[in-house]
């Protein structure tokens, strides 16, 4: 079921920085990874991931080159600095304490 | 023209990228991107308008300060232009010998900041009239408390010299009427002489010389600002040129 823009808005950055601490990726990638390992949930205009991108890119908590993908297409790859590395652990740990918060609260007294 | 290469375009006159290196970058990263998908699942994109402007908020500090450069670029260089006109018309026209040019400084650059106001106003930020002419009057107050303190003597003829230039200007960006941006540079100096007596001492009821002199200066910043239209400001104005809505037989695909 897709999830609500206003949500996934909040967390393109914390999705981004995740998933190329795994690996470098290219948008399109990026784009494919998350909705196959969300069964299509993160349903988000492809098109938003490019501004996201750049933002973390501007912020230096990425790094980009143009490199050959693996059906020879020239692709533009993203990675994580070493900012980046330390801005994937922040995000994901603050993530966690949100959503620990939230959840507590739906859970009721 | 393709769907890729329009949904590029539309988010790239909206994404206003500065710098050409860096628009080849996008264009090409997105185009990439694109030409991966199949026609029917291009709206997966997105809106172009979205991701342009998504884009625009990304760079934006970067393309205040190109904007800002361009203008004190242009300020500069036309205040170069208003000096090397209005001392030759002083040179020429009096047969005298050449001023202190130090106490003309304030003139050159109210004349060319004037022509300049009118211009950005006009052309970059697309003003309507009675907006320029309220930063116009507005800039005239400024300058003329600012020079009632730095340089009092020359206050009222650098303001006035600064309100014919910007009307000038004005006349020249606001209407097609050829040379009725005269007018523009001979009203402020009529009204000024009236209400105020001779501008200068010695000079008739109008000031023949000084409006020569300015009217000059207007046609040097004229081309001065041409050749910034062709060198510097193109890509911006194009921006704001094609980002007018396209005509309705021809409208571009809307992606939601």
């Amino acid at each position: 079921m897709p999830i609500d823009r206003e949500l996934l808005k909040g967390s393109i950055a914390l999705l981004i920085l995740r998933l190329l601490s795994e690996r470098d990726m290219y948008g399109g990638e990026i784009i494919q990874e998350s909705a196959r390992r969300t069964q299509d949930a993160f349903a988000f205009k492809e098109g938003t991931v490019y501004p996201a991108l750049h933002q973390l890119y501007k912020r230096g908590w990425l790094w980009s080159e143009w490199r050959r993908g693996p059906n020879g297409k020239q692709r533009k790859y993203y990675g994580l600095t070493a900012a980046g590395r330390r801005a994937a652990s922040r995000t994901q740990r603050d993530w966690r304490i949100f959503t620990d918060t939230v959840n507590a609260i739906l859970a009721g007294g | 023209m393709r769907e890729v290469d329009r949904i590029v375009e539309r988010v790239l006159l909206r994404a206003k990228i500065p710098g050409a290196a860096r628009r080849r970058e996008i264009e090409r990263e997105l185009r990439d991107h694109l030409e991966g998908m199949a026609e029917e699942d291009l709206d997966r994109f997105g809106s172009p308008e979205v991701v342009g402007d998504a884009l625009a908020r990304v760079y934006a500090a970067e393309r205040l300060a190109a904007h800002v450069a361009r203008s004190a670029t242009l300020v500069i260089a036309s205040g170069l232009a208003a000096a090397v006109i209005i001392t030759g018309v002083q040179v020429v026209m009096t047969a005298a010998t050449l001023r202190a040019i130090s106490s003309e400084i304030a003139g050159f650059a109210t004349v060319a900041l004037g022509y300049c106001a009118a211009y950005l106003a006009r052309r970059q930020f697309r003003l309507s009239v009675p907006s320029v002419v309220g930063v116009i009057v507005g800039g005239a107050l400024w300058i003329s408390a600012g020079l009632s303190v730095l340089a009092p003597r020359h206050a009222v003829i650098a303001t006035v010299a600064f309100l014919s230039t910007a009307f000038g200007g004005l006349l020249v960006y606001a209407t097609p009427v050829p040379l009725l941006w005269l007018a523009g540079t001979a009203g402020p100096l009529l009204i000024a002489s009236i209400a105020l007596g001779p501008l200068v001492p010695g000079a008739g009821r109008f000031p023949w010389l000084i409006w020569v002199g300015l009217s000059l200066s207007c046609g040097a910043l004229r081309l001065v600002v041409r050749v910034f239209e062709r060198y510097v400001f193109s890509d911006q104005l194009r921006s704001v040129d094609i980002a007018l809505p396209p005509p309705s037989n021809n409208r571009a695909k809307t992606i939601p």
